[in-house]
């Protein structure tokens, strides 16, 4: 399957490649993402750290673990004479979300990379994919003022508060558009919940957006179905991405994805 | 096939990499590396297995990637 | 491009009205166009948002609203530029606003951290999350914890355990007398309450052998804290005054809490330095604590707070210090010294029942108490992964008396006691790694001396000590002291998973008793000899190897020690000619397993067979008149007790939802080869004696503590029950009888932040007692008590509390309830951060309690004078 993937879309890649650009960022928003990965399991809830980098005119949104991660490989990129030993690899942060989301000011769609074991996905979205609706219902969240905003997105039907006081239209995930940051935002059967924790000014060079490997130019609906068929497949999959798993584990992996069966977006 | 995907990954890869305005002093000794090996890993959550890929960074990349996806 | 920022959506009720579309550029300082700038409409300044718009690339942006309003407000705001707004009229326009920069900071994001969290064998309770306005301290905070337990004499319980170390910052400045940071390190410098799972002090030990306790660690705000708290106060009547000042200082590598406080206000501080430190595990400790051979008759105290009615006049300093001299080394100095001054007033009624009769028995008590202790400690501490070291020396000294006057009816009593006592203790553990094994040295040695006497006018047991003549004065002195030595080496190996540590040790413990009872009347001295004097000595030497498997696999952990142990006891009386020696081999093994079932279920079991001997105080061969109506000898031969213990525990923790409960049951059975006897003279007066006969007892103990978070109400519940049945054997009049106990009691709890100007705090609990003498049935005592406090925040810096307490037993004659009320209001000058404290205490002026209680053979109630109604002011500074 993904040799197919691979044939079709031979000639739209790598040519296309955004030059790698470099972010001037100076605020980081830090969202505590709780989510359910088994919809069926409701005491088994996991959290991740999400941050959301900005400055004036963009901001990258990124798992606070895929962010270590990609910054630890960096450096051993650069440094490649550092001996590494495979038992390292337990001690990497490790992220469950590898989505990292552009948004520019100046721009009416987001652009979206995120992955598949180690290849790697681009696709745009339209910012008017979501469309809100405000409520004047208010309450005082981490003592800044919010006010509600409902949305139907990806399946579900989400609650936000956003506030003014920080005057950033902008938010976690793949959400914005409204007049103030987003400060919190779950869906009807809170099983994805974003609160905002924290808020830092940085002063962070960001350059490393866009992967250069095995990077695919696609669209959203491309990258389900890749989605669908890695999951589908599981152990043929991480086999191909040169992965080969004793054999013994394979059935207890196969279990593991079948309980995966809540993602973030339904359709 | 499978010889099929990896020679275009590569491809894939140098061309990502002249594309970049941001190419690593390093990069020569990457590209040296085709030799594909396989190391013997064990993940976090005691699944053994091998991870294969044509530089050090790309066998570590590819393990931390199925550590993610199999061991939560 | 324009069209991408349209999705502005008007939320009005009703629609036709006025439709008006508002549309216009944002722009910068220098004209350049801002996109991503917000458009907001609202009705005024405070309004919620009706209507918004983002501007686009272009700078451009597009409001479409619908609203019957005539006047709107407008707003537009840019990251990093001032706020542009203003009053415009709903109707068509065009605005084209320009924007200035602006240095102004974004708004703190201020996150109510979540209330538990788990890191692995790691509980972090967030203590912003559980206090209050009232909360003052950490230990206010740390009883609203739920899985945590504070209780009343301070000691801290994690899931029904008493923790094992008390950390502030890692450091351990207090070893086992936590109370005095619990009660004085204030909760806003308290970032985090963490509770260490299976925490295992010793370095070295960490992957040999787990530990199945709890321990806490207080991680402050701050690196470094220099803090404290003083309190003065006074009040009437009588005159009251407390005095109260604690500065503390927590750095690195330093840490002191140094404290002094006074008062007469009933405030037991000896609390402070009460010494909650757990013994290591499996092993014999020599007992330093106090031992009193005689004692005056003493009233029971009453089972609620102290301030209601402790009659004080005490004193204490203490002054505590660590230093991290390098890397895992520490220093600590550890000094207090205490004098108290404390006067008891109440009667004691007593119904001794024997299996012919009962004999009723009335004594008015008027006893004053005098306290006057220096206790100390220095401990050098080395603890890192690959050595271990641990010297302890101690000395304490207490220069006690007491004295007691007893008004049966009939006659007046007087009673004077002076109890020294004078420990000094030396206790070095010591573990280092030879190859591959870790050797062990552990030593404890010390002193300790008793010479008390006690004087009783008039004369007691007149036919037995003076030819049934009466006499003017009887005076009892006893003069022991001891001495002991353990010491032990070992090591410890892994073996294929087994960690295995065999240990050889010997103990030696060497005491002697010298005993008179001297006879006072106005013409003559006589010092009585015969049965009535001690001259006795007591050598105990114990030979063991022991060795303890520690296996862990998993989520199993399992331990088994097989002690072998050789006791001898060489107990001679010189001038009784009296001398017993005695040899046994024991085998004394203890098994211990754990499993962790799931993320939130544990559960455990242990079971240990144990031999006990008795010491002196079990075997003297002269008369000790212990106190006036008890005239007491064991000559018989030495206590041999064999008991099993089986023991059986379920724990559940979800942090997740902040649940925490445990149900725990154990089983006791003991052998014993002495019975006692109480003979009951016709004046109350019991003799006590032993008589050789195999005898059981037997006890069954169920548990069960339950405790909830609930979030949404900010209200800490805690349930729980326990249930007791047990039986032994007891001669009394010469009759063999078997004595049966059952307790059922409940209890329940509640800590409750409900609102921002309320929060209550309840607990209440429920017992109920029956005793059987035989086939006799007594009657079944039910006690019950609730505890109710009320505070009212008036303001942010005020607060009002009203304080109740019930009291209720069923088979007092009168005084069956008991009612107390306190009330309290609390000012907090802001600027100065001093807290002005007003309270009433027993507004209602209940001036005494009555509580009752019954032992194998007698029904006790005794009254206790209270004290009465009282006002305080005080001022407490926080700095």
């Amino acid at each position: 399957m993904i040799q197919k993937f691979i044939l079709v879309f031979v000639l739209i890649i790598s040519i296309n490649i955004e030059a790698q650009t470099k972010y001037e960022l100076n605020h980081k928003f830090t969202y505590l993402l709780t989510y359910q990965s088994d919809s069926t399991i409701t005491y088994n809830k996991q959290s991740e750290e999400m941050y959301l980098l900005t400055n004036e005119n963009v901001s990258i949104f990124q798992s606070k673990n895929g962010y270590l991660k990609d910054s630890l490989l960096l450096a051993i990129e650069n440094d490649p004479t550092d001996e590494l030993s495979m038992a390292d690899i337990s001690r990497f942060p490790k992220t469950q979300f590898h989505s990292k989301i552009l948004k520019k000011n100046s721009k009416d769609s987001i652009i979206v990379y995120d992955k598949i074991i180690t290849d790697n996905f681009k696709y745009l979205e339209d910012k008017g994919n979501i469309k809100w609706k405000i409520t004047s219902d208010t309450q005082t969240i981490n003592g800044l003022k919010c006010q509600k905003a409902t949305t139907s997105y990806g399946g579900r039907d989400y609650e936000a508060w956003f506030s003014n006081e920080i005057p950033i239209s902008d938010g976690p995930y793949k959400f914005s558009g409204l007049p103030g940051l987003i400060i919190k935002i779950s869906d009807s059967k809170n099983h994805y919940v974003f609160e905002l924790i924290a808020k830092s000014k940085i002063d962070l060079t960001y350059s490393k957006l866009e992967p250069k490997k095995n990077l695919f130019f696609t669209t959203k609906a491309v990258f389900f179905d890749k989605r669908e068929d890695f999951k589908n497949n599981v152990i043929e999959r991480i086999a191909q991405s040169g992965f080969i798993i004793d054999d013994k584990y394979k059935a207890k992996v196969r279990q593991k994805f079948r309980k995966r069966n809540n993602p973030i977006e339904l359709e | 096939m499978k010889l099929l995907k990896n020679s275009f990954l590569g491809t894939v890869f140098l061309l990502a990499i002249s594309s970049t305005s941001f190419a690593l002093t390093s990069n020569e000794n990457q590209v040296e590396a085709v030799k594909r090996t396989y190391v013997p890993t064990t993940l976090s959550c005691g699944i053994n297995g091998y991870s294969c890929g044509d530089t050090t960074q790309e066998i570590i990349e590819n393990a931390i990637a199925i550590d993610e996806m199999v061991c939560p | 491009m324009s069209k991408v920022c349209l999705y502005a959506l008007a939320l009005v009720a009703f629609s036709g009205y006025a439709q008006s579309h508002l549309t216009g550029k944002v722009l910068d300082e220098n004209d350049q166009v801002l996109s991503g700038a917000t458009v907001m409409v609202s009705k005024d300044s405070t309004g919620t948002i009706l209507a918004y718009s983002i501007s686009s690339g272009s700078g451009e942006f597009k409001v479409q609203l619908d609203s019957e309003l005539d006047s709107l407000f407008l707003k537009v705001s840019y990251i990093s530029y001032t706020t542009w707004q203003q009053h415009i009229q709903n109707k068509d326009q065009q605005l084209d606003i320009q924007l200035s920069p602006s240095s102004e900071e974004l708004k703190e994001v201020l996150v109510k951290s979540k209330e538990i969290e788990q890191r692995g064998d790691t509980l972090n309770y967030s203590v912003s999350a559980f206090s209050d306005q009232k909360d003052r301290v950490i230990a206010d905070v740390l009883k609203k914890m739920p899985g945590i337990e504070v209780m009343p004499g301070g000691q801290i319980k994690y899931q029904g355990e008493p923790i094992e170390k008390y950390y502030i910052e890692g450091l351990d400045l207090l070893e086992g007398r936590y109370n005095l940071a619990n009660n004085n390190i204030a909760a806003k410098d308290v970032s985090q309450v963490q509770i260490l799972e299976n925490h295992q002090p010793i370095k070295m030990l960490d992957s040999l052998e787990f530990s199945e306790r709890a321990s806490l660690n207080i991680k402050l705000k701050k690196e470094v804290t220099v803090s404290g708290n003083a309190e003065l106060g006074s009040g009437f009547s009588p005159l009251l005054w407390k005095a109260k000042i604690t500065p503390m200082l927590f750095t690195k590598k330093n840490q002191a809490i140094v404290t002094y406080q006074a008062n007469n206000t009933g405030s037991d501080v000896s609390r402070e330095i009460r010494d909650f430190s757990i013994a290591d595990f499996g092993r014999e400790e020599f007992n330093t604590s106090k031992t009193d051979w005689l004692s005056i008759r003493q009233l029971a105290e009453p089972p609620f707070s102290q301030e209601r009615w402790l009659d004080n006049n005490v004193h204490l300093g203490s002054a505590n210090y660590l230093i991290r001299l390098k890397k895992d080394v520490d220093l600590k100095t550890n000094i207090s010294y205490l004098n108290d001054a404390q006067q008891q007033i109440g009667n004691t009624q007593t119904r001794f029942f024997t299996p012919t009769d009962t004999i009723d028995l009335t004594e008015n008590t008027n006893n004053d108490l005098f306290r006057s202790t220096l206790q100390s400690k220095f401990i050098l501490e080395r603890n890192t992964s690959d050595n271990y070291l641990k010297n302890e020396l101690e000395i304490n000294g207490f220069w006690d008396s007491q004295r007691g006057a007893i008004n049966t009816g009939n006659t007046q009593v007087q009673q004077q006691l002076s109890n020294p006592f004078s420990v000094i203790r030396n206790k070095l553990r010591f573990l280092q790694p030879v190859g591959k094994q870790v050797v062990t040295f552990r030593s404890n040695t010390g002193y300790t001396e008793a010479n008390q006497s006690l004087n009783v006018s008039p004369g007691q047991f007149e036919a037995s000590l003076n030819d049934g003549e009466a006499y003017q004065e009887l005076q009892q002195t006893v003069e022991t002291n001891t001495f002991f030595s353990d010491n032990t080496a070992g090591f410890t190996k892994r073996i294929q998973g087994v960690t295995v540590s065999p240990e050889l040790g010997v103990s030696v413990k060497n005491q002697s008793l010298g005993s008179q009872i001297t006879i006072i009347d106005t013409d003559r001295t006589e010092t009585l000899g015969g049965d009535f004097q001690n001259n006795l000595d007591f050598l105990s030497t114990h030979f063991y190897a022991t060795s303890k498997f520690v296996y862990k696999k998993g989520d199993w952990n399992v331990r088994l020690t097989t002690p072998i142990n050789l006791r001898s006891f060489d107990i001679q009386d010189t001038s009784l000619q009296e001398n017993q020696n005695l040899s046994r081999v024991t085998f004394e093994p203890n098994l211990y397993v754990r499993n962790k079932i799931s993320a939130f279920w544990e559960t455990s079991i242990s079971a240990n067979l144990s031999n006990d001997f008795g010491d002196m105080q079990q075997l003297y061969f002269g008369f000790i008149f212990n106190n006036y109506r008890n005239l007491q000898r064991y000559n018989s031969p030495l206590p041999e007790n064999f008991s099993q213990n089986y023991f059986w525990r379920l724990r559940f923790r979800n942090p997740l939802k902040s649940i925490f409960a445990n149900l725990s049951y154990s089983f006791n059975q003991t052998k014993r080869n002495l019975l006692y006897s109480n003979q009951i003279g016709l004046n109350a007066a019991t003799i006590f004696e032993a008589i050789e006969q195999d005898n059981f007892s037997n006890s069954h103990r169920i548990k069960v503590k339950t405790s909830k978070y609930f979030r949404e109400l900010k209200t800490t519940l805690s349930l729980g029950s326990n249930f007791t049945i047990s039986n032994r054997e007891q001669i009394l009049n010469g009759n063999l009888a078997d004595v049966e106990n059952q307790n059922l009691g409940f209890d329940l709890g509640l800590e409750s932040d409900v609102t921002d100007w309320l929060s209550i705090s309840y607990s209440g609990n429920y017992s109920v007692l029956q005793t059987r003498f035989e086939a006799r049935n007594f009657d079944k005592i039910q006690t019950q008590q609730h505890q109710l406090d009320l505070f009212f925040y008036v303001a942010d810096n005020q607060y009002f509390s009203v304080n109740s307490e019930y009291y209720y037993n069923n088979i007092s004659e009168d005084n069956q309830n008991n009612y107390f009320l306190n009330f309290n209001y609390q000012y907090t000058f802001e600027e100065v951060g001093i807290d002005l404290n007003a309270s009433w205490n027993n507004a209602l002026n209940t001036d005494e309690f009555v509580r009752v209680s019954n032992t194998d053979f007698s029904y006790v109630q005794s009254t206790y004078r209270l004290r009465p109604s009282q006002f305080l002011l005080s001022l407490k500074f926080l700095f």
